[in-house]
């Protein structure tokens, strides 16, 4: 027996192979995952390609190209780069329609936005301006959607330069076009609160959350500051209130409401309380609360239309089935 | 008794070891290379091996230095069995035989670092097993990778499910992702895709009015070409047939419902057996046991009509002023049926007899509707409930025995032309991949999401 040469010893002849082993598994996994995950990514990715908006601008740029004189196309065009949000190439595209067509309110208005969302108030002003002169005598101003447009945006921007008596202005000819419009409705309302009429601002803000009771704070903020400016101390916590659940604040809503519930803000408090009831998954004692408004105003519009959907007294009648022998239906 | 093999611990050897021990632990270290010379030298058998087992007595404790020093008398190897079994046990005797053949130890002897190296072999052979138990425990847990790697990718090339799909179905509350768009539809408003996605069928009601076939990827195969009898055919609603992939399609214009095989071959009508006067079908589906559901807008009032397979009338759901435009129909896996009431804004989720379980409606909750068009539903129990106003598609989990009204967990889609957005989305199918499809109307397109 040669006693000199090393010899591993069983066990150490073991791990070696051992070892071995590990990592041959470790590579077959590493392997393995890497092969899964490729085939997985392959099969479930699809490249998506151009998105809509590149294929429209794509189809237009084509339709431009093959009629350079036709405004219609340029006019497509410049909207669909404005969804791409490709600013200037919109306002390249307004302007040649303007150098044909002066006049055109497409065009005026399209520009005039780009003009408002860059910042420029004043050029966009203008060109507002420009498309009221334009419309606001036309045959069919009263329903002129674009003069509405024109009409709000003056309004808007003449709030924030607090030229109230300007923006009260535009923004009234605006709802008297569009009375459904909520945006102008909210506007206006802002505008009124700055020109020192609280109770106006409570009015308008009132019918801007008719047609959005409950997914736009905005109006209830608003409507808070009109009612301390009018020392309406219970309606500007409500409408605080009503901020607070828009934002999901229920922890705060609840509590604020309760108190009012036996004061002048008690219909608007009830009504509140339904909604946050419904809010949290509580329908039953929604449809109660909203009972209780019908107690004290039997017309709210809101109250009945909560009855209505949580089927208390539904115009709808509760569904039935009939298993109609065949031929009957 | 060979001393290479370790010696069974005795009572009778262990004893005076042990009580040597103490006395000969110092000297033991220092002498281990003479005893181990001398125990040569008194002609023992395999002296080198006595040595040996000198030496790990001296690592392992005095008891086998002792055992060594007597060895000329009981024998170098029993001395060292021994003196191992004194050091605590069969284990360690074991490794001291193990040792004792170890050629390397002799070695060590024999440079007069006996002690030392012994001692050192015994450590690096403790830590030898240490790392046999970590290697073999590592190379469990990598087959153990390896075996549920393999599972996961035959059931993924089998099924090809998202990898979600294997979570528990109330923990898939994540709404899907947009992945592509089918473009080149015109205001289509219902869609439905077989049950391997590999044929999408899209009722446009622009254009040349026809359903549209398109294949996984978007690309399109043909349409279905209604009879030619000079009528103004419009689809308004498609669905599969999962048992044989024929495709239904609804012509509310006409009063009629068209069968085609898979490949798009017009095959029949589907009439009931007694004709309904002015029969406007619009919504159809195939209940779990299957019969058809299909919505009526005829007068007296819209309600849904259920037919066997032969087209007779077996039931009738819905009395005068219930539902106002019912628009589409899909089924859970219980069974139960849940239709989209779109003008009465509400989801109305039906028991199989046509009994109403429970409604979603317009309101202030997180879920509520605006106008429901189309409906769907995946075998992990996810409802999707498309509101046409709202521009988003609903996800509910369907409800139990407790509450059957769905559970709202989630929502996809916002307003407008980008990936993901919707213009006026109405159809919505899902295929066993749980890819969703939704008609994006005003944008002309089917989108397709996934998980």
């Amino acid at each position: 027996m040669d006693v000199s040469a090393p010899v591993a010893s069983p066990t150490a002849q073991q791990n070696r192979m051992l070892r071995r082993l590990v990592r041959i598994a470790a590579v077959v996994l590493v392997i393995g995952v890497a092969l899964f995950t490729a085939v997985y990514l392959v099969d479930q990715h699809t490249d998506p390609g151009p998105s809509l908006a590149d294929r429209k601008v794509a189809t237009l740029e084509q339709a431009v190209r093959a009629d350079p004189q036709a405004l219609a196309p340029r006019l497509q065009l410049a909207v669909a780069y404005t969804a791409a949000g490709r600013s200037k190439d919109a306002t390249n595209q307004y302007n040649e329609v303007l150098k044909e067509s002066p006049q055109n309110v497409t065009a005026l208005l399209g520009k005039a936005d780009i003009l408002h969302m860059a910042g420029d108030t004043t050029s966009a002003l203008a060109l507002y301006q420009q498309v009221i002169s334009v419309r606001k005598d036309g045959e069919y101003a009263g329903a002129d959607t674009e003069l509405e447009h024109a009409f709000y945006s003056v309004g808007t921007i003449e709030t924030v330069a607090r030229h109230y008596a300007e923006a009260i202005a535009a923004l009234e000819a605006a709802v008297r076009i569009n009375g459904a419009d909520a945006d102008a409705w909210y506007q206006l309302g802002v505008a009124q609160l700055g020109a020192g009429v609280p109770d106006k601002a409570v009015a308008a803000e009132r019918n801007a959350v008719a047609f959005v009771p409950l997914e736009w704070a905005d109006p209830y903020t608003t409507m808070a500051q009109a009612y301390t400016a009018l020392g309406k101390t219970d309606d500007a916590t409500w409408a605080t209130a009503m901020t607070d659940l828009i934002a999901k604040r229920y922890d705060k809503a609840g509590p604020a409401l309760q108190p009012l519930l036996g004061g002048p803000a008690a219909a608007d408090a009830s009504l509140s309380l339904g909604f946050l009831a419904e809010m949290q998954g509580d329908p039953a004692g929604a449809l109660a609360w909203y009972r209780k408004v019908l107690a004290l105003d039997p017309q709210n519009a809101s109250a009945l239309s909560g009855v209505t959907r949580l089927g208390g007294g539904s115009p709808v009648p509760s569904a039935s089935s009939s298993n109609a022998p065949a031929g009957s239906g | 008794m060979n001393p290479i093999e370790p010696a069974a611990p005795t009572p009778e050897t262990a004893a005076p070891a042990l009580a040597a021990a103490d006395h000969a632990a110092l000297a033991a270290q220092a002498e281990a290379a003479a005893e181990a010379e001398a125990a040569a030298e008194a002609g023992l058998p395999q002296a080198s091996g006595a040595a040996a087992g000198a030496g790990a007595a001296a690592a392992g404790g005095a008891a086998v230095a002792e055992a060594a020093g007597a060895g000329a008398a009981a024998g170098a190897g029993d001395a060292a069995g021994a003196g191992a079994a004194a050091a605590g046990g069969a284990a360690v005797a074991e490794a001291a035989g193990a040792v004792v053949a170890g050629a390397a130890l002799a070695g060590a002897v024999a440079a007069g670092s006996g002690a030392d190296g012994a001692a050192g072999v015994l450590a690096l052979e403790a830590e030898e097993r240490r790392k046999r138990r970590r290697l073999t425990l590592v190379l469990a847990l990598l087959l153990i990778l390896i075996t549920l790697l393999t599972l996961v990718s035959a059931w993924y090339l089998i099924f090809r499910r998202p990898l979600t799909d294997l979570l528990p179905p109330t923990s898939q509350n994540a709404p899907p992702t947009y992945l592509f768009s089918i473009y080149d539809a015109s205001k289509p408003v219902s869609v439905a895709v077989s049950g391997a996605g590999d044929r999408v069928y899209v009722a446009q009601t622009a254009g040349d009015r026809l359903v549209a076939i398109f294949d996984g990827s978007g690309h399109e195969l043909g349409d279905l070409q209604p009879p030619a009898d000079n009528l103004p055919h419009t689809p308004a609603n498609v669905a599969v047939d999962p048992r044989d992939g024929d495709v239904y399609v609804s012509d509310r214009a006409t009063g009629a419902i068209y069968v085609y095989s898979s490949n798009g071959s017009y095959l029949r009508m589907f009439e009931p057996k007694v004709p309904i006067p002015g029969w406007q079908p619009l919504g159809v589906a195939l209940s779990p046991t299957g019969s058809w559901w299909i919505t009526d807008l005829s007068a007296p009032y819209h309600r849904i009509e259920v037919f066997a397979q032969d087209g007779t009338l077996t039931a009738t759901i819905g009395a005068a002023g219930m539902f106002d435009f019912p628009n589409m129909i899909a089924f859970d896996a219980t069974g139960n049926a849940y239709v989209t009431d779109s003008n009465n804004g509400r989801l109305v989720i039906l028991d199989p007899a046509g009994q109403v379980l429970a409604t979603v409606g317009r309101g202030a909750a997180p879920g509520n509707l605006g106008l429901p068009r189309g409906v769907a539903t995946d075998p992990t129990g996810r409802l999707y409930v498309v509101d046409a106003t709202g521009q988003l598609v609903h996800l509910y989990r369907a409800g139990t025995s407790a509450d059957w009204r769905p559970v709202f967990i989630n929502e996809f889609g916002s307003e407008g032309i980008g990936n993901g957005q919707f213009s006026f989305p109405n159809g919505i199918a899902v295929d066993s991949r749980y890819r969703v499809y939704v008609t994006d109307r005003e944008n002309d397109r089917v989108q397709v999401w996934g998980y």
